[in-house]
């Protein structure tokens, strides 16, 4: 029995991406490019054109000029010896690319970010051997290509590297690389050019330095809000931004918050010279310098109007924005976790089952089921196997709530729920499940699905316990085990399977041992 | 518990170092320098913002350690810790006017309870101590150099001797907070040698693997004159720590303790 398509959840990908760079960034670039070196306002206010005026008046302000000067030739030298830099990142004993047969994992998340952030050109990817939990792009804007280290592929999930990539390719589409590594060589380059270091007095550089320091900050923050953009949410960019900072433990970087509460009021402009020169020099021993208030000014857009607004993904997924969402376990893919040894109150769950389709213009029909299995892994009857055709098991354990008529974008597209106490005692795990309605006719698989997820919740207070995103390992699947519940020495636990088959729906139930035709 | 005073705990030399620094012209001239420019501010921000900070909510044991630490050695002001993720680096005290500790997160996770209090107790034992403040004056010349005239003070052989000198005070409060001579020697090898190595070089027993090494090295130091010239050389140019001079500190400390 078909679904009726017309309940599950599409996203429209046909829409342009919507503007996220940060307000302060146009402004902050025309100050870096010297556009501010009229002072309008004090033209208005002088009297004769005198030199004398003129010079006292502050209308033309010189260092402004100066350093525009410093900056042009920066850029220019850094443009015309190292626009072929890129060369060196395709050393094959450096760098690895990343591609489908080498990397499927890294490609695919990849490939996803590039979709989510709406970037056309294809930007190679390489993976190289390191620990800093870092990604970088170099290059220059038209020729840049993106590194990614290999603990990242270690110790991140997959909505962490997306956030990750999604963050280099925000810098990429907002063509913040020309000026990222000029600013990060901006000494050598100095020196580089002949007599740079004789025409150029330090305290004019560093004024430069200054300027590049306030535009990189905005900076960040535009590719902050990529990144969230690319994840779906703010979760994996704030744990990323914590583990690259120093806490070690995926776990205890969920709870964010805890490490956001340094006041952020210093104005960099405001400092003294000598303090910004510190600030520029001392910056780089830092994994992601300026980590908190990044995480700040990203925690305040994600609760903005026009982050709901434009993005509701991202601001949906903040837990602010919820009242009642608490924050939730979220796991990788194998991971077991207790469900009742701490909290022997939980007796009723609700198991939500959610996807997005890459292409909205494709006819999808999922369809979420529940296995209720014995210790030999298989059903001990057909009536143990809980789906649109039989929404309740026989002992009232196990309730199949149908179609999410309301969500129409938003939520679980389908849930289960589960009585624990009333499942029967031979009965010990539960899978859940999704696969595609008449997949093979359609030549569809969940290579095409995304964003699929499964999460627990507890029905009494509607709290989110457990969610466990799948990310996009599948290609030529069309049926998924999600996740399962099993008993264990008396108590339930939650396994975060994520394996898929070929051969749908019938192979799952042939699998389990459900008679199907 | 035993409370602390600073003529417990401070090395002989470090003290007279410290006070030479902290009584000269050049010091007070950087230290004026640097509180008119603000660089402490933004040094103080610059690791505010940029390193996740670690508080009794999220780290309770480290806490409970310091807070222990703190009594025992005198301070009243548990500062505040920061973590960085640095495999080179191991613990610093840094500010000027509210000293606070960064650990590198890789050293704090492999350390055990013990080994932590009697690294937090040196810590302490440091800013009870005031090296936080010479320190930040080093600093502040090392970077600022080009703004304050006085580069060339950094590398003054006595503030590199005090450099070397401030860890036999830190080894010392390390001795008096857990009173584990092995654990103390151990200490001092902790992020130089390999962990699995260092497990097996049983220090501080009779079987102590390093011991022999470093009594030769001191040996040959002190008897020798081409080794002694390096040795003033090196103490003029590098701040470089004498692994063997902190071993041999540590087993006299012990030894003139008797615990």
């Amino acid at each position: 029995m078909p679904i009726n398509l017309s309940n599950f959840r599409v996203i429209n990908s046909s829409n342009k991406l919507p503007d996220f760079s940060h307000p302060l960034e146009k402004e902050r670039l025309e100050e870096l490019k010297g556009d501010k070196v009229f002072n309008i306002g004090a033209l208005k206010k002088i009297k004769s054109f005198s030199l004398a005026e003129i010079k006292k008046s502050k209308i033309i302000n010189i260092d402004a000029l100066k350093i525009r000067k410093i900056f042009n030739i920066i850029l220019n030298f850094f443009g015309k010896h190292y626009a072929n830099f890129t060369t060196i990142a395709q050393i094959p004993d450096r760098y690895f690319p990343v591609t489908s047969e080498t990397f499927p994992r890294l490609y695919n998340l990849y490939k996803t970010a590039c979709k989510k952030l709406e970037i056309q050109k294809d930007y190679t990817l390489f993976c190289t051997m390191d620990y800093t939990r870092n990604a970088k792009t170099i290059g220059t804007d038209d020729n840049c290509v993106i590194v990614i280290d290999s603990s990242c592929i270690e110790d991140f999930s997959d909505r962490q590297i997306l956030a990750l990539l999604g963050r280099e390719l925000g810098h990429i589409k907002m063509k913040h690389i020309t000026y990222l590594n000029a600013f990060d060589m901006i000494d050598d380059l100095i020196w580089s050019i002949p007599l740079g270091s004789k025409l150029f007095s330090p305290a004019l550089v560093n004024g430069a330095k200054g300027l590049f320091l306030e535009w990189l900050l905005v900076a960040e923050y535009t590719a902050d809000r990529a990144a969230a953009i690319a994840a779906d949410g703010v979760q994996p960019v704030m744990q990323n931004h914590l583990m690259t900072s120093g806490i070690e433990d995926a776990v205890d970087c969920q709870n964010y918050k805890l490490y956001m509460q340094v006041p952020f009021s210093e104005n960099i402009s405001n400092l003294s010279r000598a303090a910004q020169i510190v600030l520029i020099g001392t910056m780089k021993t830092f994994p992601i310098p300026f980590v908190i208030p990044r995480m700040q000014e990203l925690e305040k857009w994600s609760t903005s109007e026009e982050c709901a607004k434009n993005f509701p993904n991202v601001y949906n997924n903040n837990c602010n924005n919820n009242a009642t969402r608490n924050i939730s376990k979220s796991l990788a893919k194998g991971q077991k976790v207790e469900l009742t040894k701490n909290n022997s109150a939980l007796k009723r769950i609700l198991i939500g089952l959610g996807w997005d389709i890459k292409n909205s213009e494709e006819t999808f029909d999922l369809d979420a089921a529940a296995f209720l299995l014995q210790s030999n892994n298989k059903v001990s009857c057909d009536e143990d196997f809980i789906f649109y055709g039989n929404l309740k098991h026989n002992s009232g354990s196990v309730e199949h709530m149908g179609d999410n008529l309301t969500g129409a974008g938003e939520g679980d597209d389908e849930q289960i729920k589960i009585f624990l106490e009333k499942v029967p005692v031979n009965i010990a795990r539960i899978a859940f499940t999704v696969t595609i309605y008449d997949a093979e006719q359609r030549k569809q698989t969940f290579g095409q699905v995304s964003n699929a997820y499964i999460r627990i919740i507890d029905d009494l207070t509607q709290q989110e316990l457990i969610r466990y995103n799948l990310g996009e390992d599948f290609f030529v699947e069309t049926a998924v085990v999600v996740g399962e519940i099993y008993r264990y020495k008396g108590e339930w636990k939650f396994n975060a399977v994520g394996s898929g088959f070929k051969g749908g729906l019938t192979a799952l139930c042939k699998n389990y041992g459900v008679d199907v035709e | 518990m035993c409370v602390y005073k600073i003529e417990d705990f401070q090395h002989p030399r470090d003290s007279k170092l410290a006070k030479d620094i902290l009584s000269s012209n050049t010091a007070a001239k950087a230290l004026k320098e640097i509180h008119e420019t603000n660089i402490e501010d933004a040094y103080i921000y610059l690791y505010q913002s940029s390193c996740p900070q670690l508080t009794e909510k999220t780290f309770p044991k480290l806490f409970n350690l310091l807070d222990k630490a703190c009594q025992m050695f005198g301070l009243e002001k548990i500062p505040k810790v920061y973590v960085t993720r640095d495999y080179r680096e191991t613990v610093s005290v840094r500010g000027m006017n509210e000293p606070f500790l960064v650990f590198s997160s890789e050293y704090l996770r492999k350390l055990d309870d013990e080994t932590l209090f009697g690294i937090l107790a040196g810590q302490v034992a440091a800013i009870r101590c005031n090296h936080h403040t010479i320190l930040c004056i080093t600093w502040g010349i090392d970077f600022a150099a080009g703004f304050i005239p006085y580069s060339d003070w950094a590398t003054d052989p006595m503030i590199n001797n005090w450099k070397r000198c401030r860890y036999f005070t830190y080894d010392r409060a390390f001795c008096l907070a857990t009173k584990n001579r092995e654990l103390s020697l151990r200490q001092v090898l902790i992020n130089v040698v390999p962990q699995n190595i260092l497990d097996r070089m049983k220090t501080g027993s009779v079987q102590d693997a390093y011991i022999n090494q470093a009594k030769n090295f001191l040996s040959t130091m002190s008897t020798s004159k081409t080794q002694a010239f390096i040795k003033k050389a090196l103490s003029a140019y590098s701040y470089k720590i004498w692994l063997p001079e902190r071993y041999e500190e540590i087993n006299k400390f012990f030894d003139e303790r008797g615990f």
